[in-house]
């Protein structure tokens, strides 16, 4: 094994680590706290990913390249919060505290989405171009500056939602909520109003992390359906209600996911993880950092 | 006042059972004929689906079973030579076998994880068969599965099977028949009321002194059982399987719930009704396939939002049958 090689699995591991993180915050702030079983939560990456191409490639924005990928960005996260927002005013907050019925009108949501996207964009997989073309020389080793950018992106991104969360209102309202939904309604923080909160936070995450993958994997109708799985395996394992714990799991997640499948072949690299994912369930449900 | 509506009912079922006994007289169709068997195939696997959701669990990995008793009927048969008429059976104990060494650890959990769970399960099955080439034949599937073999009773002419013939048609309308018998006694059973009570009120069938597992697991059992037998019948109908097929994979989880959610989980008729409406809705958007799913999912959004009980009830709601068969009181 090459020191090149392992840098590459590394660097693969951080990035995919690292947006499965974002996707999974996205996760752990809408279930996690409003117990809302979005399973459609995949498409909402796959809505993300298309967004980059859409906005990338086949429109034409003002601009160089590089503002063009932060317009994409921008608009995208705006338009998938904003869908998220609709899925939760119209449809989840009926289902609030009815979990299978809010999974069933998601899985209604899944197909909706998945044959929609396969509607309006084809079956054929896309890529959107990237502004971050090429590599950089760090010692030696050599990294896809995409890549770089991603990572650096991600890391961006969990910071601010980490400062919003404990520094801002809203994000402690949210972590009110989270802990005890009575007693935070008791003390005047509107539910409703943190429920919408949250989902649009949550899904404008998982677009957010399609996006910024957009440029790196192709996109296609069907790529929500392992990062939802794949999500909830890394707050299964980092344990419910943390946020550090989902970070946590996620990077595991990421790593298992590029050393598994550059040494065991891609089959085996995922089902690796969803057998950690039962395994966890069965033996330790309240993952490493969680509470009980 | 119920018993009359009780043998309306029974007198429904009856000519609904017959006509549909009666449908090869009618027309000898492979179209027609096909649908009737795939609307029939659904039925048995929502049926299972059906009988799950009563302990107020939802998984989404039946249609890993059917894999799994198409692959093992398909294998036994090829491999090895045995009958179809054995290995259908032996399918289905396959089923049941996996189904029993997950259910163990697996239905010990609540609501989404085992939801979540199931679905790793599903695509464990599938990266398996993909990956076990040796056994499986992998990615491209295994084609040429023969036909169930001819049955030679004394006295009577052979019954062959081929193409979507009347033979197959009523071999898949027995295995239907015979599942939604057993799913519903089963329900009906001191085993199905204690399962829908647990789910009702969890804490005091505990405290009952109920096993709450073993009742859980053999009702999962018996799901799966069946799950194996409808799989292995798909693999002999059309005589080639592979791990992305439709009914195998995750995509066919998900429809099997949409049939048995929209015709009405509340129902042992729900898992009946749900395939016959929407599946004619798939054949009339034939030439629209890629927008199937969208309406599939909005009929099911609606439903879920609107009609929770499922289109089961709608006669009832649209003309008040009820008042009509002499009940008394309002449905439930």
């Amino acid at each position: 094994m090459t020191l090149q090689l392992f840098v590459q699995v590394v660097l693969n591991a951080l990035m995919l680590g690292l947006t499965l993180v974002l996707i999974s915050l996205g996760l752990s702030i809408i279930f996690g706290i409003m117990h809302i079983v979005n399973f459609a939560h995949g498409e909402v990456y796959m809505l993300g990913a298309y967004g980059s191409w859409l906005f990338m490639d086949r429109l034409t924005l003002p601009g160089p390249t590089l503002v063009r990928y932060f317009e994409a960005l921008v608009i995208t996260i705006i338009l998938i919060a904003a869908l998220g927002w609709i899925l939760e005013r119209g449809f989840f907050r009926a289902f609030r505290g009815k979990i299978l019925q809010a999974f069933i009108v998601s899985l209604g949501f899944i197909l909706i989405f998945q044959a929609g996207a396969l509607a309006i964009f084809g079956v054929s997989q896309k890529s959107s171009s990237s502004p971050f073309p090429g590599v950089i020389h760090i010692g030696g080793a050599v990294l896809s500056t995409e890549r770089v950018a991603v990572i650096l992106f991600c890391i961006a991104f969990i910071v601010a939602l980490n400062l919003f969360i404990q520094k801002a209102k809203a994000g402690q309202a949210m972590r009110a909520v989270a802990q005890d939904t009575d007693s935070a309604s008791l003390q005047g923080i509107n539910i409703n109003g943190i429920s919408s909160l949250c989902m649009v936070i949550g899904c404008g995450l998982a677009g957010l992390a399609g996006c910024l993958l957009g440029p790196v994997f192709y996109v296609d109708p069907y790529i929500g359906a392992t990062p939802v799985v794949k999500a909830f395996a890394a707050i299964i394992l980092g344990g419910m209600g943390s946020i550090p714990g989902t970070i946590l799991g996620g990077l595991v997640i990421g790593f298992v996911e590029s050393f598994g499948s550059t040494y065991l072949g891609a089959e085996l690299g995922v089902m690796l993880i969803f057998i950690i994912l039962i395994l966890v369930l069965l033996i330790r449900p309240r993952g490493l950092l969680g509470h009980g | 006042m119920d018993k009359n509506r009780k043998r309306v009912q029974l007198l429904g079922l009856i000519v609904f059972i017959v006509l549909l006994a009666l449908v090869p007289v009618m027309t000898r169709d492979p179209y027609y004929l096909d649908i009737l068997i795939r609307i029939a195939f659904y039925i048995a696997l929502g049926a299972g689906i059906w009988l799950v959701m009563s302990m107020g669990l939802i998984t989404s990995a039946h249609a890993a079973f059917v894999g799994i008793g198409a692959y093992t009927s398909a294998l036994l048969v090829m491999n090895l030579g045995w009958s179809f008429w054995v290995a259908i059976i032996a399918a289905g104990l396959m089923a049941a076998l996996v189904a029993l060494v997950i259910g163990f650890p697996v239905l010990r959990l609540s609501g989404v994880y085992f939801v979540i769970v199931t679905l790793a399960f599903g695509e464990v099955m599938r990266l398996l068969w993909i990956g076990w080439e040796g056994l499986t034949k992998g990615a491209p599937g295994i084609r040429g599965i023969p036909a169930p073999n001819t049955i030679s009773l004394p006295g009577l002419p052979d019954i062959v099977f081929a193409s979507a013939n009347a033979s197959y048609y009523y071999l898949m309308f027995v295995i239907a028949l015979v599942t939604m018998l057993v799913i519903y006694r089963l329900s009906r059973s001191r085993i199905g009321l204690t399962l829908r009570s647990i789910e009702q009120a969890a804490i005091l069938a505990q405290h009952s002194g109920i096993s709450i597992m073993n009742y859980r697991i053999l009702a999962f059992v018996v799901a799966c059982f069946f799950a194996g037998v409808a799989g292995s019948f798909y693999a002999h109908y059309f005589r080639f399987i592979s791990p992305e097929a439709e009914s195998f994979i995750l995509h066919g989880s998900l429809y099997m719930i949409v049939y048995v959610v929209v015709g009405g989980a509340g129902s042992i008729a729900g898992p009946v009704v749900g395939p016959f409406i929407l599946i004619p809705i798939a054949e009339a958007l034939r030439s629209f396939r890629e927008y199937l799913p969208i309406v599939y999912g909005a009929i099911l959004i609606v439903v879920v939002m609107f009609m929770p009980e499922g289109l089961v009830n709608l006669p009832q709601r649209l003309f008040g049958l009820t008042r009509l068969l002499g009940q008394r009181g309002r449905p439930r």
